[in-house]
């Protein structure tokens, strides 16, 4: 390796500093506060290495991942993102039971897997960076032990990632029997010189990768663990794995999926544009019916994630841009809606139910009117981020002609109005008599530096897309 | 640039209403009933002082670049219009919401809201670019949604506000398909291109679908039949909601949507028969029902809902009469309409009722009140010198220029005008006339809440006096936009006596007698229980509420192993779809090799092994029989001379099968069986799972494999690491960082374990 890989690397060199750095402290001496620093700090240095060398030319290090502008761009999103959720932890870790250092490790060692995921080369580096993030996860997920849900959702998590993973091993294995290489750019080069007579073994090994990744992302019908572990995970574990672990899946998407033609590929186009028809019609009516706020919005991330496909098959650079544009987008608000429900959280329970955001509007204004700017955001309403991206996944769909999948994604996401609404409305709601208000002492400042900068990008992005725009431009050409 | 500031300024407003109401108290809304007045102004100086007599184009700012939206603003003779009404219609509500809401303590929160609407329904008026018009468009229905909801502890407030968003938002999204697909079609985001390019799109594959979704959108929006019943229930919303958006603003912006595309999409058999379709059976039913409402607002939702369908209709008609009166009725409609509203919210006020059978004589408290109402009237049901009375004459000579068969149009427009002109006068005249009738004693009221009707009432007569004012100005350079080229207008109360002129007696006649006998027909409906579409909205709810609770007991059920089926399955018929279909794998030839005995021995030994595992009620056996299975794999390693694949099968086995063990140790026993149905599809699919498996398995040797990895290794050992033995130097060479790797991570795991165990003890 010479000087120039290891500068490519900065980012996650520091990342994996930031781990050894954590470890060591809570070794020698265990402090929240110093914890919650020490994560930042990493987190922070690791973000100015992104911008110090983000702009370099892009470079293959060792055959298994590529630092080019796509992964720079991704990993920052991912430490953003983990240091969104380290910060939503810290009000919420603070009252807990037990000893909670080990939450921002395992946090650290998650984004570590979904930067790795996200500059993927070949199918050794995704398996590790997949198993890097999932084993986390298990433990991020099952973090609050005394509860019930909490340990039932990492145990989910655990068996259902396992069949997910042995199907993605065994497909890396077919395909590596076809090609005979993991790396991404052989694989896809093969794809396209074999054109429409596609091995068997090569398009089932694609067919078993499908699996893991549509696993990951919650496409329908790998989606079932979703709605168990966004209600029983905790909060900031929820705003992570919808925000970190899926935009790093997307990343994964582009690398592997990006250069093949579809229309060559018509085998690939329909199974992946079935997942996103099925995605966006079961996740928005299993959402129809919950009265419980973690489950609707993991329903309707299910359903995003169709439409965040919808984007991405249309095939064209309008389609790469409009997919990155749209995970971003959708990152930003997911953030701030489980921003909401951390921050209204109590210590022995997490603010979930519909009745727990009755009268929200009488009680916190401020913090009503910012779960409602992400709720519009997600419904796709114009002036937040939400809609320019889809606005931005109709248009790329109609450059491709999927018109069939952009009148699925018009109606549901009509359909999908009501159930966000519904929360709206329950917030408008007169408060419940004799309830237990959510924490009187008010939101912390973590909380409120957070939902305060989402609500801030959520409106720019969605009022003044142009800049973000232009850098994703720059990122996908 | 300024425009486009003048233009957004009210959303800036929105955010100062707070303070303001803070530093000037009582006199804040006075300075910001100011507001929208200046705003009218300043259009009016803009517009007269134009340098060109056709369309302009004022302030570009790109917004969402590589899409091709921009926040493009198009002043003509339609946003003109509209722009008038908007702003000086929303002044004079301004002023009422003051005194009409004067004790409400969220009257700053009202403010604001009607503020971001108010700039809303301006841009989508002025907006060039279709995207931004979504936009705008989206924002208003939000605004209504919020003020609807104004007072949300009632349950029929928010399932109104949730109604209406709901089905505007709709729409909404069937526009910006269409928007979409009519940018694509005609090559540009902006309106003022694509109404050059009108042939192109009328030839376009794609004309139809672009036409039914714009007209889906323009439908909900302006409360069309079958999408019209949010518009009624909408009347919860405090009444000056209902003057400005509900009669003389958002409603109109279907109608706007039409005329604006009337240019491009105008004159097709389609066009033509979807418009006067919907529109007119709209016109008919609404007027119809709206005579048998008790509650004036809803009478007078109704009568709007009939208006607006009268005027798609005459949209659809398309010809030069036609088009002027669109224009002219839409104008007088939006002046008549918002001062009933204002008049029917300060009776409301002052006497405790909305319920028309329980309201008379008013005029001799409210004399001031009565007199907006009653002009209002006049001008709702034609009665001369009014400017209703023109565009109502307007709208018959349309029907009457109209081609042969379509002159039925004009029967079906005295019936339903004869309904509206009694509706007029059950609304704006009964109340104030005849024995006093009032629940409470009816009080004074509070100067603006007869003031901004008053205004409104007498302009709709003043203006029917000379209406080449509002000609000349804006109604002529409109009809000009609206039928996309020059059309001679000659606005005046008296043509001289032709048919129009006998129709309009007509109506006059007609509505009297409907007047007369409206309670009967009252009566008659109440008696009768209708199946709406607002009953068919609350069916579609439940109907979509009961699908997702069944797809949710089916796919969601909570039970993991029920999760692992369907990935089972899914995956299976996925990889067994390839096989077969998408890439079939070429099989290869099977030579017909028995196997020797120990192989059948070991392989009976391995089956014997999953049935008992499958039939035992033990867990304990279960497991020991799975295990008996993986025993016999490393058997069959060790066959086929692969001793280090079986040895670490080996282990893993003995491993999986002591952890089971222990795990067994504290489940209880397994006592109860599932039930035959689930035994029977769990069967199926775990044989479809080995079915397909076997099937990859055994088409596999087919393929060719790649040079294995371990002749390299023993090529380049000595020659690059000098090393006979080619294991180690596979370890500390060439794979000496996955050493390193391993170490580390063994001894971090040993360190792990260290702490936890240490955790236990403490």
């Amino acid at each position: 390796m010479q000087t120039a890989d290891f500068t490519a690397l900065t980012p996650l060199l520091l990342l994996a500093a930031a781990i050894a750095a954590v470890m060591l402290q809570i070794a020698l001496k265990r402090s929240h506060i110093l914890t919650i620093v020490l994560t930042l700090a990493g987190l922070i240095a690791a973000m100015l290495g992104v911008l110090a060398v983000g702009d370099m030319p892009a470079r293959q290090v060792t055959p298994l991942v590529t630092m080019d502008r796509l992964a720079f761009f991704f990993i920052g999103l991912i430490l953003t993102a983990t240091a969104a959720t380290a910060l939503l932890g810290c009000r919420y870790w603070e009252h807990a039971v037990g000893q909670c250092e080990e939450y921002y490790l395992l946090l650290l060692v998650a984004a570590l897997g979904a930067c790795v995921l996200a500059a993927a080369h070949h199918f050794a580096a995704f398996f590790i960076g997949l198993e890097i993030l999932s084993i986390s996860l298990f433990t991020l997920m099952a973090f609050a032990r005394r509860r019930m849900a909490s340990v039932e959702a990492g145990l989910k998590y655990l068996v259902l990632a396992g069949i997910s993973s042995a199907f993605l091993l065994f497909g890396i294995a077919l395909i590596y029997a076809d090609v005979g290489s993991l790396a991404f750019p052989i694989w896809t080069a093969r794809l396209q010189a074999a054109g429409e007579t596609v091995s068997p073994l090569l398009l089932i090994g694609m067919g078993m990768t499908v699996i893991g990744v549509g696993f990951k992302l919650a496409l329908v019908p790998f989606h079932m663990w979703t709605a168990d572990i966004y209600q029983g995970a905790p909060a900031p574990t929820t705003a992570f794995v919808a925000t970190v672990s899926k935009s790093a899946m997307v990343a994964l998407l582009l690398r592997l999926f990006a250069p093949v033609d579809f229309t060559a590929e018509p085998a690939l186009f329909w199974t992946l544009a079935i997942l996103a028809f099925a995605s966006m019609i079961v996740g928005n009516i299993l959402a129809l019916r919950q009265d419980s706020v973690k489950r609707i919005l993991a329903y309707s991330s299910i359903a995003h994630m169709g439409y965040l496909l919808v984007a991405f098959l249309s095939g064209g650079p309008a389609a790469i841009a409009a997919t990155v544009f749209y995970i971003t987008a959708y990152t930003i608000t997911v953030l701030g809606a489980f921003g909401v429900v951390t921050v209204l959280s109590r210590t022995d329970a997490d603010a979930d139910s519909m009745s727990d955001f009755q009268g929200l509007f009488f009680s916190h204004p401020w913090l009503a009117g910012v779960f409602m700017a992400m709720l519009l955001s997600l419904a796709g309403i114009p002036l937040t981020a939400g809609f320019i991206g889809k606005f931005y996944a109709i248009t790329a769909g109609a450059q491709g002609g999927i018109w069939w999948l952009i009148i699925t994604l018009v109606l549901t996401s009509a359909a999908s109005l009501f159930y966000y609404l519904r929360i709206v409305v329950a917030m408008f709601s007169p408060p419940l008599e004799n309830k237990t208000q959510p924490p009187a002492a008010g939101i912390s400042y973590s909380g409120g530096l957070v939902l305060t900068v989402m609500t801030v990008l959520l409106i720019w992005v969605g009022s003044a897309p142009g800049p973000l725009i232009d850098l994703i431009g720059r990122i996908t050409q | 640039m300024i425009f486009a500031g003048v233009i957004l300024s009210g959303f800036f407003l929105a955010f100062l209403v707070a303070p303001l109401f803070k530093v000037l108290g009582k006199a804040a809304p006075w300075v910001i009933s100011l507001f929208p007045f200046s705003q009218l102004l300043f259009f009016l100086m803009l517009w007269t002082n134009r340098p060109h007599a056709t369309g302009e184009l004022v302030a570009c700012t790109q917004w969402v670049p590589g899409a091709g939206v921009d926040l493009c603003f198009l002043i003509d003779g339609l946003s003109m219009v509209f722009m008038v009404l908007i702003s000086g219609i929303g002044g004079c509500v301004f002023l009422y919401s003051k005194d009409y809401l004067h004790d409400d303590p969220h009257l700053d929160r009202f403010y604001s809201y009607l503020l971001v609407f108010m700039s809303a329904m301006l841009g989508l008026v002025a907006a060039d670019n279709v995207i931004s018009l979504y936009v705008f468009w989206e924002l208003t229905s939000i605004s209504s949604f919020l003020l609807i909801g104004f007072h949300p502890d009632t349950p029929e407030a928010r399932r109104a506000a949730l109604q209406a968003l709901l089905v505007t938002n709709l729409g909404g999204l069937a526009m910006l398909a269409g928007l979409v697909i009519l940018a694509e079609a005609g090559d540009s985001y902006y309106f003022s291109e694509l109404i050059q390019r009108g042939d192109v799109i009328r030839a376009h594959p794609h004309y139809s679908a672009a036409l039914l979704l714009l007209l889906t959108g323009a439908f909900t929006k302006s409360a069309q039949m079958p999408f019209h019943m949010w518009l009624p229930n909408a009347m919860v919303a405090p009444t000056p909601v209902s003057a400005y958006l509900h009669s003389a603003a958002m409603v109109k912006g279907g109608i706007y949507l039409v005329a604006r595309i009337s240019p491009i999409f105008g004159g097709t058999a389609l066009w033509f028969g979807a418009l006067t379709i919907v529109g007119g059976i709209t016109f008919v039913i609404a007027a119809v029902l709206g005579l048998a409402q008790r509650d004036v607002k809803r009478m007078l939702a109704y009568s709007t809902i009939s208006v607006l369908g009268m005027l798609m209709a005459v949209l659809g008609i398309g010809n030069e009469k036609a088009v002027q009166g669109a224009m002219v009725y839409l104008f007088a409609h939006a002046l008549y309409k918002s001062t009933l509203f204002m008049t029917g919210g300060a009776i409301d006020h002052a006497a405790g009722t909305r319920d028309l059978t329980r309201l008379g004589g008013l005029g001799r408290m409210l004399p001031l009140v009565a007199g907006a109402g009653i002009l209002a009237a006049f001008s709702k049901s034609g009665v001369p010198p009014t400017v209703g009375l023109i565009g109502k004459e307007l709208i018959y000579e349309a029907g009457l220029h109209a081609h042969s068969a379509q002159k039925v149009i004009v029967a079906g427009a005295l019936f339903g005008n004869m309904f509206l002109a009694a509706v007029a006068w059950a609304a704006g005249i009964r109340p104030f006339v005849g024995r006093l009738q009032s629940p409470e004693a009816p009080h004074a009221l509070k100067p603006m809440m007869w003031f901004a009707p008053l205004v409104l009432g007498v302009l709709g007569v003043a203006l029917g006096w000379a209406p080449e004012i509002v000609e000349k100005t804006f109604l002529h350079a409109a009809a000009n936009t609206v039928s996309g080229h020059p059309v001679p207008m000659d606005l005046a109360l008296w043509h001289g006596f032709n048919t129009a002129v006998l129709l309009s007696i007509l109506t006059l006649a007609g509505g009297g007698l409907l007047f007369w006998v409206r309670h009967r027909w009252r009566r008659f409906a109440e008696a009768r229980p209708w199946v709406g579409p607002d009953i068919l909205y609350d069916r579609l709810l439940s109907v979509l509420k009961g699908i997702a609770r069944l797809s949710t007991r089916l796919l969601q059920s909570g039970y993991l192993r029920q999760y692992m089926i369907l990935v089972w399955a899914v995956s299976a018929g996925m990889v067994s779809w390839m096989l077969f279909d998408a890439a079939p794998l070429s099989w290869p030839a099977f030579a017909p090799v028995l196997p020797h005995l120990h192989e059948w021995v070991i392989g009976s030994v391995m089956m014997a092994a999953a049935v008992f595992a499958i039939a035992t009620t033990q867990r304990l056996v279960s497991i020991l029989a799975l295990g008996v299975i993986g025993f016999g794999v490393t058997l069959f390693f060790v066959l086929y001379s692969a001793p280090d694949l079986a040895i670490t099968q080996f282990l893993v086995e003995t491993f999986s099968v002591i952890l089971f063990v222990l795990v067994l140790y504290r489940l209880p026993e397994l006592k109860d069986r599932s039930p035959v149905a689930t035994r029977v599809r769990d069967a199926l699919v775990a044989l479809a799972v080995g079915a397909v498996m076997t099937l990859l398995v055994l088409g596999s040797p087919s393929v060719q494999y790649y040079p294995k990895i371990s002749e390299y290794f023993a090529q380049v050992a000595v020659s690059a690491a000098h090393g006979h033995n080619i294991v180690n130097v596979i370890l500390v060479d060439f794979r000496v960082m996955d050493t390193l790797g391993e170490i580390t991570v063994l001894a971090v795991a040993a360190i792990g374990v260290y702490s936890l165990w240490r955790r236990e003890d403490a």
